[in-house]
């Protein structure tokens, strides 16, 4: 099978003034199709720098990135946000909706990215219906609560039907029964088809991932695939 | 993204902060609006103007004694150079229907208690038909008139009313330069507005005004006047009118130029029209000032709005948008502030310029002009300020790096 997500020997270095920052030091990875990965590791230790780069929101320094067989490290501003709008889905730890705007406009906004015009809202509808909030569809997102925000934010990442759902610290705004909450609608996404990589530091957390790979100062110290399903 | 999401995208985002979007139209509102009151009083001037030099009358060249000078000094003799025979001669060209001549000069006309300074001009009967008056009461002078230089006099519209507010002007006496005069007629108001004396003169004979108020001599016989009006056939033969005038004139003068002056209506109106344009121009300038500081003010807001929304922006760029995206968002915003304010401020300015024409300087009301092409004019420029202060807040929104827009508290 095919990866969505190949990673060969990925380095970022920053430069601070006249120091070089090695934030990733040559990473090696591959993400299957449906797998749901957790990366952990403490701040510093370059997971967010990795999830950046997978995202395509940054670029590496070296290396290659393969998405789903297509090389992306070298490709255009524009070309990157299209890939974006088209294979990745975002969820971060800040929810990030637009305030004044309804659940249904926020899931909208990778559509309208997209060019999607006809069939827009349905589409929009039937993500939120997918998250279990088919019954706030109007409601603005500051009227919502975290769980139900971050649940939103779900929806927008997943109506595009992307590739990949990348998620930084989504529970981190959230008391432990809503994050339980939102890892069990994440598992069931994963489910339903859907790759998911998390970024996390909570062993609670990482947990829900059949697949745990830990980092420090750079570099992937640690594999395991034995994680299992607190609830079922 | 499409074109109709983005309109409606950047109209949002300007609906969320009203009080500080109105604000910014406020500030392009008053500078369109200063824009377009203050350039219609410029071309209402210019109106006034034209309508003024074209009520003189049609097809006119103005023939004036030349000053010769002597050093710089005006030579005094030399004044008086033209004549009524000179006149009486222009008047036979064939391209001419007629020739008028005329002297003028200020006298006060009194009746019993009440006096009126008045220009007193001296002329012939043709002077009612060259110069387009009519009559509104009584008679105009006649040839008789002039052959016996009788008192007589024809009042201006507003002499009449200032010494007669009450009665029938006609048959009356009245004193000019302490001369009785008898009142045989009173033209028509020129009507309209502007800057003219026209309804404030007094016309009499020409040989009364010369022998009985003024005393002037010719270099070369015959009375001196100080202005020929010179009528062409039709305006098709106005430069043959002037070309014949200038030969005819040049002979009688011995090829000195300097001896007379011809200025054809055309000349006036064109050199009065230069002045009224600069004077829109000046004040269109000033106005365009506070639009100027109006597309600051734009600018301002723009910036603030980017600051404040770099997480927004982030997580745009996120979910796909491009560069380009962000940049016509924003673009679409600043224009639309500017487009906005265009709009209500020609709405504004026209306002102005109604209640300005409620205004009267000197006894003439003030006259404004809201043209089409200013009105155009205001809005285009309003837009392109929005677009042009736009332009930077964008280009820093368009660039700022995801990443660090996310992360932005």
């Amino acid at each position: 099978m095919e990866a969505v997500v190949q990673l060969f020997g990925i380095e970022r270095v920053y430069r601070m003034g006249s120091v070089a920052v090695h934030a990733l030091r040559g990473v090696d990875l591959a993400i299957y199709p449906g797998e749901m990965v957790a990366i952990m590791g403490p701040s510093g230790s370059g997971k967010s720098t990795l999830m950046h780069i997978m995202g395509l929101l940054d670029r590496p320094t070296a290396g290659r990135y393969l998405l789903e067989g297509q090389e992306v490290h070298r490709l255009g501003d524009s070309a990157l946000a299209r890939l974006r709008n088209r294979k990745i889905g975002f969820v971060f730890q800040a929810y990030n909706l637009l305030p004044r705007a309804t659940a249904l406009e926020n899931v909208e906004l990778p559509l309208m990215y997209a060019g999607v015009v006809r069939g827009r809202r349905q589409r929009a509808m039937d993500a939120l219906e997918r998250v279990g909030l088919g019954h706030r569809l109007r409601h603005r997102s500051n009227q919502l609560s975290g769980g139900e925000q971050q649940r939103v934010a779900i929806a927008r990442a997943l109506v595009n039907n992307p590739s990949l759902i990348l998620a930084d610290e989504p529970t981190g705004n959230l008391d432990t029964k809503t994050s339980q909450e939102i890892m069990a609608l994440f598992r069931q996404l994963q489910r339903e088809g859907m790759t998911v990589v998390l970024v996390t530091h909570e062993p609670d957390i990482a947990r829900w991932a059949e697949r745990v790979v830990v980092m420090r100062d750079g570099r992937i110290i640690e594999e395991r695939r034995d994680g299992h399903d607190p609830v079922g | 993204m499409t074109l109709w999401d983005s309109v409606l995208t950047a109209l949002r985002a300007l609906t969320v902060n009203r009080l500080r979007s109105a604000l910014t139209l406020l500030g392009i509102i008053i500078g369109v609006g200063a824009v377009i009151a203050l350039m219609s009083i410029g071309r209402g001037a210019r109106q006034t103007v034209t309508e003024q030099i074209q009520g003189i009358g049609s097809n006119l060249l103005f023939v004036t004694p030349g000053q010769a000078t002597v050093g710089r000094v005006a030579g005094a003799a030399s004044l008086a150079s033209l004549t009524t025979e000179d006149a009486a001669n222009l008047a036979n060209l064939p391209s001419v229907s007629a020739a008028v001549p005329r002297v003028s000069f200020f006298g006060q006309v009194v009746n019993g208690p009440l006096n009126a300074r008045a220009q007193i001009v001296g002329t012939l009967p043709q002077y009612l038909e060259v110069r387009n008056f009519q009559v509104a009461q009584g008679s105009f002078i006649e040839e008789e008139h002039t052959i016996t230089g009788a008192l007589v006099a024809v009042l201006g519209a507003n002499i009449a009313a200032q010494l007669f507010p009450n009665d029938d002007p006609i048959g009356k006496t009245v004193s000019i330069n302490r001369r009785p005069f008898r009142v045989i007629g009173v033209l028509a108001p020129r009507g309209g507005t502007g800057f003219n004396i026209e309804d404030d003169t007094v016309v009499v004979p020409l040989t009364t005004a010369v022998r009985r108020l003024q005393v002037r001599r010719s270099t070369s016989g015959g009375i001196a006047v100080d202005l020929i009006y010179v009528q062409a056939r039709s305006s098709a033969v106005m430069e043959q009118a002037r070309q014949e005038v200038t030969e005819a004139l040049l002979e009688r003068f011995q090829g000195n130029t300097d001896a007379f002056t011809i200025v054809s209506q055309q000349e006036v109106l064109q050199a009065l029209t230069q002045v009224t344009n600069s004077f829109t121009l000046f004040l269109g300038a000033i106005a365009g000032i506070s639009l100027l500081v109006g597309g600051i003010g734009i600018m301002n807001i723009m910036l603030v709005s980017v600051t404040e929304r770099t997480r927004e922006i982030g997580l745009r760029k996120a979910v796909g948008a491009r560069r380009r995206d962000i940049l016509l968002q924003f673009l679409l915003e600043s224009s639309a502030l500017g487009l906005v304010g265009g709009l209500v401020g020609t709405a504004v300015g026209y306002g102005l310029a109604r209640v300005v024409e409620r205004f009267s300087i000197g006894g003439q009301n003030l006259r404004a002009y809201v043209a089409p092409d200013v009105v155009l004019l205001a809005v285009g420029v309003s837009l392109a300020v929005g677009l042009f202060f736009g332009l930077y807040p964008a280009r820093r929104a368009a660039g700022l790096d995801p990443i660090q827009a996310l992360r932005y508290e």
